[in-house]
């Protein structure tokens, strides 16, 4: 159904690229002039500046005796180069090792023949002309300094590159096809496991997959060459019939999709490529690397009409969504994820994926989403000198496990929970993609907490870790309250125990709130008064202080702290409006409105503590 | 034998000669055989595993099992990981003379280490519908071993525990029914399975010739609401002298 689809796909965008042609780079262009036949000299063209890929030959090669690409091939084909290495100065000067000469001149020997025999069947093109007289008269002895044996060399006449020519291109294919569909003489018929017809089988996958981190040269997408991996002793693709066309199709699809970077996303030593039926639909995928706020709202607004997208399930849809996770062991291609949904499916998981891991900026009074990778990142240690996250430290494959689950719309690993806790107790770092985290991890994995997951407060819940993260967030603001200039709060302090054993923190927290509390009603009585009693009703909420927080109620403790942070939020915000408009402030919102000190840049505040 | 006997007999052998087998298991990997090295699984049973599940049941060279149809009682869960094999095996007829050949032979399974990866299926449960038919071998009036397949069954007696894809992958199994009654399947599973899905092909069975030849017959698979049908018919036959590279098997003609 893989390769299939890929099939499809590769005739839907038929055209783009000659059969076994590849995007490479040329590094040396020798151009023939077609006009001065016989001894003149080429032109050695150095394209090495350029960082241009041009379509050229390809085909995957390997063995002791590999086979020679026709007129783009390194240098030790082409040109007979023996190879550069380390000299006594440290320079790298020309081989003269015997077995490197050797090796060289065999190669270059066979790419001849290729050449020559390319140039004899088209007699009377005057470019095979060029290229075989050129052929006669050079004998390779001198190469440009830097060339080393393993740049790619391009034969050009007049500036026109010859394997661009349509007489190179059909030759290459057939001469491609026949090495690759087994041995000669042999009847190689039957019926393909792709397109379900009676066709010219391969032997082996004519085209190598690039473009996967940590690929080689050839990695392939089907490889069996162990004897464990045969079927009753039949080697390389007996027991798996694919035929020539559909083969070169699929395999030279999925690389043009992992050189597209709308088809494709790199997560850790994981691809991603994903593709439609239809080629033109829009799927939005790209929302998972660059959420745009507005964009992202509609995605999230379609999942409140489940009905939509269940009526598009019932009938057969058209337009299928595929999206394939490869990655590479030595050199064969695994894949590790594959998924065929409905295109409206995708959408309303994507939705899905939005509004679990939701946040409320309380301040500005909006919702904010963030990308796969940045939901990775900040699973990573936090430098708090150099401000930012380290990305060497993110879990591994965490963000590969992630785009999985907002493809599937499944839980994330099990794991991310208690990493992530790990990580804001030893460094104290809250920020909105951490929460975001914290929110999916706990909406997709327990069905618990559902009325909690909501990204705003919810003053009712009697769920322990929640009330004591709200109590925590109003300790905190009473303390900012009373010594607005404080240079480390309770929170610094007292965040990582509290989030474990909160009874130990919590009491001797509110013994110490008191002081703080007479400081604030000798400014504003009713403030202090609308604060205590505020947090007296937090503390009723609760049958007893926990002693200690399971993983789960944890996780709820940081969402209830930021929940009853960001509610304080926005009743700053609307107490700054009020005062501008010269209203009169009630005891409530004299509670939440920050202290004048801080007031002008409490706007600034705000947005550096995230 | 009683007159109520007789006629109990006369009417069960008018019965159709169906036989329904639930089968569950917490992972499955039926490989597709394009992706095969680094296994993928295909989404549901094929006919040829189904029919593994029958035999380990009872088998008998008197009958032989046709499946008919496999429904998928619980959605598709996929899951993966990596395991730790070898790269040689004994099957090749190079590694099994070469063995005969040299006495001493150790084999370091460490040195020849090959690590694959498996997309499995988890949490499987399938209900299997096939029919008994009578090989050149056979005496008795079919509906006997129909019975005894029925008896067996209720028992939960098998000739080996039944497997899903991998010896690994265990299958528990019993009547129709069963797979509810062990709670198994709920309700809710048969609401999340898609209507259609299609599956690219698939193998019907596998022929064995003369000399540890095969050859193998396939058909196009198609899921509807969560049920395989499969054709009494594949497509037509792959030539087996033409499939490159096939070496041959060590098999026990050849080798005597």
């Amino acid at each position: 159904m893989l390769l299939q689809s890929l099939v499809q796909q590769a005739d839907s965008r038929q055209g783009d690229t000659p059969e076994y042609y590849l995007a490479r780079r040329v590094m040396w262009q020798i151009d023939l002039s077609g006009t001065a036949i016989g001894n003149a000299e080429p032109l050695v063209i150095d394209l090495r500046q350029e960082q241009r890929k041009i379509t050229a030959p390809y085909t995957g090669r390997s063995g002791s005796k590999p086979a020679p690409i026709l007129f783009a091939d390194t240098a030790q084909f082409a040109l007979a180069h023996h190879g550069l290495v380390k000299g006594p100065d440290g320079e790298k000067v020309l081989s003269v090792n015997s077995a490197a000469v050797t090796k060289a001149r065999t190669r270059h020997a066979a790419y001849r023949d290729l050449v020559t025999s390319w140039c004899n069947d088209h007699p009377h093109l005057p470019q095979a002309q060029t290229v075989a007289a050129w052929l006669n008269s050079h004998a390779p002895t001198a190469w440009p300094l830097e060339m080393d044996k393993d740049h790619l060399v391009a034969i050009s006449v007049d500036g026109e590159w010859v394997h661009d020519l349509p007489e190179a291109r059909s030759w290459w294919a057939d001469k491609v096809k026949k090495a690759k569909s087994g041995k000669a003489g042999k009847a190689n018929q039957g019926l393909c496991l792709v397109c379900g017809h009676v066709m010219p089988l391969l032997s082996t996958l004519p085209v190598p997959i690039k473009g996967i981190p940590n690929s080689g040269m050839n990695t392939q997408l089907v490889c069996l060459n162990q004897p464990a991996h045969f079927r009753a002793g039949t080697k390389q693709l007996g027991a798996t019939p694919i035929c020539v066309d559909c083969g070169t199709k699929s395999a030279t699809a999925l690389n043009m999709l992992l050189a597209d970077p709308e088809h494709r996303a790199f997560a850790d030593d994981c691809a991603i490529v994903w593709w439609t039926r239809d080629p033109g639909t829009d799927t939005a995928m790209w929302t998972l690397r660059d959420p745009r706020p507005e964009e992202v709202a509609q995605l999230v607004a379609g999942v409140r009409y489940p009905r939509r997208g269940r009526d598009a399930l019932a009938v057969l849809d058209e337009d299928a969504f595929h999206a394939l996770t490869l990655r590479v062991n030595t050199n064969r291609v695994i894949v590790a994820d594959w998924i065929t949904i409905p295109v409206p499916e995708l959408k309303r998981r994507l939705g899905t994926w939005f509004a679990d891991q939701q946040t409320w900026d309380g301040w500005n009074n909006t919702y904010t989403y963030w990308s796969v990778w940045r939901l990775a990142l900040a699973c990573a240690r936090w430098d708090k000198r150099k401000n930012k996250y380290v990305d060497t430290t993110v879990p591994k494959h965490l963000q590969a496990d992630l785009t999985k689950a907002a493809l599937h719309g499944a839980a994330p690993p099990a794991h991310l929970l208690p990493v992530l806790l790990q990580r804001i107790r030893a460094d104290h770092h809250l920020d909105r993609p951490r929460l975001a985290l914290l929110r999916l991890a706990l909406i997709r994995t327990t069905t618990r907490h559902k009325e909690l997951c909501v990204p705003q407060l919810n003053p009712q819940s009697t769920e322990p870790g929640y009330v004591c993260g709200r109590i925590m967030a109003m300790l905190e603001a009473i303390q900012r309250k009373a010594m607005p200039k404080v240079n480390t709060t309770i929170t610094d302090k007292y965040l990582s125990t509290a989030v474990v054993s909160p009874r130990a923190v919590l009491t001797r927290l509110r013994i110490g709130a008191r002081p703080h509390l007479r400081t604030i009603a000798r400014t504003s009585g009713p403030a202090a008064k609308a604060m205590d009693s505020r947090l007296r009703d937090a503390f009723d909420l609760l049958d007893t202080i926990p002693a200690h927080l399971s993983t789960e109620q944890q996780a709820l403790f940081i969402l209830g702290y930021d929940h009853q942070r960001a509610h304080s939020a926005r009743a700053a915000a609307e107490a700054i409006k009020a005062r501008e408009a010269g209203k009169e402030l009630a005891a409530e919102q004299q509670a939440d409105a920050l202290p004048e000190a801080s007031a002008e840049d409490a706007d600034a505040s705000d947005n550096t503590r995230w | 034998m009683t007159r109520e006997q007789t006629r109990r007999r006369g009417e069960r052998a008018d019965r159709p000669l169906h036989v329904e087998v639930e089968a569950w298991g917490p992972l499955a990997c039926f490989t597709r055989p394009e992706l095969k090295v680094e296994r993928v699984s295909y989404p549901t049973m094929t006919p040829s595993a189904a029919r593994g599940v029958l035999e380990a049941i009872f088998w008998k060279p008197e009958m032989t099992y046709r499946v008919e149809r496999i429904e998928q009682l619980k959605p598709v869960r996929w899951t993966r990981f990596r395991r730790n094999e070898v790269n040689n095996s004994i099957i090749t007829k190079n590694a099994y003379e070469s063995l005969r050949a040299n006495n001493g032979y150790r084999y370091d399974v460490v040195e020849d280490r090959g690590q694959r990866v498996t997309v499995a299926l988890s949490d499987v449960a399938y209900r299997i519908h096939a029919t008994i038919h009578a090989t050149d071998r056979c005496t008795a009036p079919l509906p006997k071993y129909r019975d005894q397949f029925d008896r067996r069954l209720a028992r939960g007696a098998c000739y080996e525990q039944p497997h899903f894809g991998c010896r690994e992958f265990a299958a528990f199994f019993g009547p129709r029914g069963s797979a509810e009654e062990a709670s198994v399947v709920t309700a809710a599973d048969q609401a999340g399975i898609p209507p259609i899905d299609e599956v690219g092909l698939m193998l019907h069975h596998i022929e064995y010739l003369p000399k540890g030849k095969e050859r193998y017959h396939w058909f196009r698979a198609s899921l509807e609401h969560g049920v395989l049908h499969v054709p009494d018919r594949p497509l037509a036959p792959a030539e087996v002298s033409g499939m490159p590279g096939a070496e041959g098997r060590a098999s026990a003609e050849e080798v005597a």
